[in-house]
């Protein structure tokens, strides 16, 4: 079993679509050799499931083009099998959770979505400011969240982890 | 009253496409047009770079089959350099390329083919995808996620990225294997060969259900193009091209990369931004072939590992010659992941796979050099020309879909003659239609270069060009 799972996506050549990478490589260099398995990816795929499947949290982090430039939003995620548009290789972090259910048997106990809005998915291979910004609080938010599932595996006092206690310290 | 059938974005594709299909008064189908949208513009950027990032420049066409563009563009470096690379390089990159194929023929079969194959293709339209396979058939759909990760697996252990790895180079390759990457290859081989297997198993089951649709999609005599082992062998790397006829009499055997562009040229219409490859001396349309799984099975005598060579015969059987059907590309790209399977595990243990010396190093020593492999969907040609200091002053890029190009245009003609109905269109009827061009498998992005979201409209438009109705999926 993999204590969490860090599944970040999006494109570095596009501006602050290549956030989810960011944080990949910065939380790889933080946890390396932990037992924090991160995957960073251009597009949510099917072949996610599979790791998910063995996981007890799961952290999906992506760039939102619809929610305002810099604002943070951490949410729960539960299984869904409402298709991603066009169904080819893409999909949503709702889908992949069902389809670990569905393929393996098995779901995280608890997964959540970090994104952060955006504002420029030029062709170009740096954050706007308004991302840059964000990510201090991003990265915080996802310490407290596989601390949450390092204190949950072992057992120890202060294993009820609250969702807004993250929400809370991220936006400090 | 004749229509325009027009379906937009056909669906399941790598890629942006549409299909029109012109009826007559009676409803029946006359003329039917596969247009790719999309615009390459890689052969003119690289104008003026160093001919060695080319590789590395060249794979960021491709996000499904980046190994193949670094293997052809390294062999045109390697050309240009005069350099012969080190033989566990050659292996290595062999290796490669065997992932890149599992990997990117299990998207095809499982993720975007079997819904149809599996469900039906007259299924719940809303059902008809990898949701569906995963609710009704959650065995095939495992097997289909093992194998799409086992590819991918492979080239990041080998090449540290799951797309674009950069470790193909001029000259080799950037780093040897070490025992821990084989043996960490070799463990994942048992549960690769059971998934393999259970799909083919699963396809034969149903095949008999598809007699219709294999007489009429894209089944025409036509050539077939592709690399072969010199006694005969599919070789997907290392080899020459081999020209059949549709007898399966061998056109032109021999041929190797400096030798592409004298074979064969490239037409264009004026409905696509998409080529039309054709062989030379038989002029276009004349000259056009098929390439792919298909084209590569009819070519050869043998895969060369026993499992898939059983499965070989079986295949041969379908016809007394080549197999001219486009439906059974399917059955052919699952005996390509089986012989790719059974291959990396015979490469793997092969004496001096471990060997250090991997790159051999050159300056410019040609002003000319052009390299082939062959990529899933079929062979691939870069050619380049640089001046004495290295700068690229000319590329063009002979892409497997392309390739495919008459065909896909002849086989949606085909299918939708037979099955679409120029009155009474249903969902089943044009779904059939993009089967056709989900049997070549085509990567549009790869083959004209795009960016975006894949849709497709299938347009209907009486004599006179009036459009009469559309059905269109958005992107």
């Amino acid at each position: 079993m993999t204590p969490a799972l860090l599944l970040a996506c999006g494109n570095s050549l596009r501006g602050d679509d290549g956030f989810g990478g960011w944080v990949a490589s910065k939380v790889q260099e933080q946890y390396a050799g932990s037992q924090l398995e991160v995957v960073a990816s251009r597009q949510f795929t099917p072949e996610m499931a599979e790791p998910i499947s063995t996981a007890d949290t799961v952290i999906f982090v992506d760039c939102s083009a619809t929610s305002e430039p810099g604002q943070i939003s951490l949410q729960a995620v539960e299984a869904t099998n409402k298709p991603a548009r066009l169904m080819t290789h893409h999909m949503s972090p709702e889908s992949l959770l069902w389809m670990s259910q569905e393929l393996y048997g098995r779901t995280p106990r608890v997964a959540y979505l970090i994104t952060v809005g955006g504002t420029s998915f030029k062709m170009e291979e740096h954050l706007s400011d308004a991302v840059r910004r964000a990510a201090p609080a991003v990265l915080r938010m996802v310490e407290e969240l596989v601390l949450a599932a390092r204190v949950q595996r072992w057992n120890l006092p202060g294993s009820e982890f609250e969702l807004e206690e993250a929400v809370e310290l991220a936006t400090v | 009253m004749s229509r325009t059938i027009l379906i937009d974005p056909v669906t399941r594709l790598e890629g942006h496409a549409k299909i029109t299909l012109k009826t007559n008064g009676a409803g029946g189908v006359e003329e039917a047009y596969f247009h790719v949208t999309q615009v390459r513009g890689f052969e003119k950027f690289c104008e003026g770079r160093p001919f060695y990032e080319m590789p590395s420049i060249m794979a960021r066409i491709c996000g499904i089959c980046p190994v193949s563009h670094l293997i052809a563009s390294a062999k045109a470096c390697e050309a240009i350099q005069a350099v012969v690379i080190p033989p566990t390089a050659a292996k290595l990159r062999g290796l490669l390329n065997l992932a890149q194929m599992i990997q990117s023929h299990a998207l095809s079969f499982f993720y975007l083919s079997s819904p149809d194959l599996l469900l039906g293709m007259d299924s719940n339209q809303a059902e008809r995808n990898i949701f569906g396979i995963v609710k009704s058939m959650p065995e095939v759909g495992r097997a289909g996620v093992q194998l799409r990760r086992f590819g991918q697996q492979i080239i990041e252990i080998l090449g540290k990225k799951r797309i674009h790895p950069g470790w193909i180079v001029p000259g080799g390759v950037t780093e040897p294997l070490t025992i821990p990457r084989r043996d960490e290859i070799l463990a994942m081989i048992p549960d690769a060969c059971v998934s393999i297997m259970l799909a083919l198993d699963a396809y034969k089951l149903i095949a008999d259900r598809f007699q219709e649709e294999a007489a009429v999609f894209a089944n025409f005599p036509s050539m077939f193009l592709g690399m072969v082992t010199p006694d005969d062998g599919l070789e997907f790397t290392d080899g020459a091209l081999r020209l059949m006829d549709a007898a399966g009499d061998r056109v032109a055997d021999g041929i190797d990369a400096a030798g592409f562009d004298l074979e064969f040229g490239e037409a264009v219409e004026p409905f696509t931004f998409m080529k039309f490859p054709y062989y030379r001396k038989m002029g276009y349309p004349d000259g056009c072939y098929r390439v792919g799984p298909l084209a590569r099975l009819n070519l050869v005598s043998h895969t060369g590992t026993p499992r898939a060579d059983a499965e070989l015969r079986e295949f041969k059987v379908l016809a007394a010659g080549p197999v001219l059907s486009s439906f059974y590309y399917h059955y052919a790209r699952l005996i390509e992941i089986l012989h790719g399977i059974e291959a990396i595990e015979r490469i793997l243990a092969e004496p001096g796979i471990l060997d250090t010396h991997v790159r051999a190093t050159a300056g410019v020593n040609c002003l000319e050099g052009a390299g082939i492999a062959e990529a899933p969907r079929g062979t691939l040609m870069h050619h380049y020309k640089v001046d004495e200091n290295g700068q690229m002053l000319w590329a063009n890029l002979v892409i497997a879909t392309g390739q495919n190009n008459k065909a896909m245009n002849r086989g949606i003609l085909q299918a939708a003659q037979h099955f679409v109905d120029g009155n009474r269109l249903t969902d089943g009827m044009l779904n059939r239609v993009e089967a056709v061009i989900r049997t070549f498998d085509p990567c549009l992005s790869c083959s004209t270069h795009a960016y975006g979201q894949m849709p497709l409209v299938v347009e209907l438009v009486d004599p006179d060009g009036n459009h009469l109705d559309e059905r269109r999926r958005n992107g």
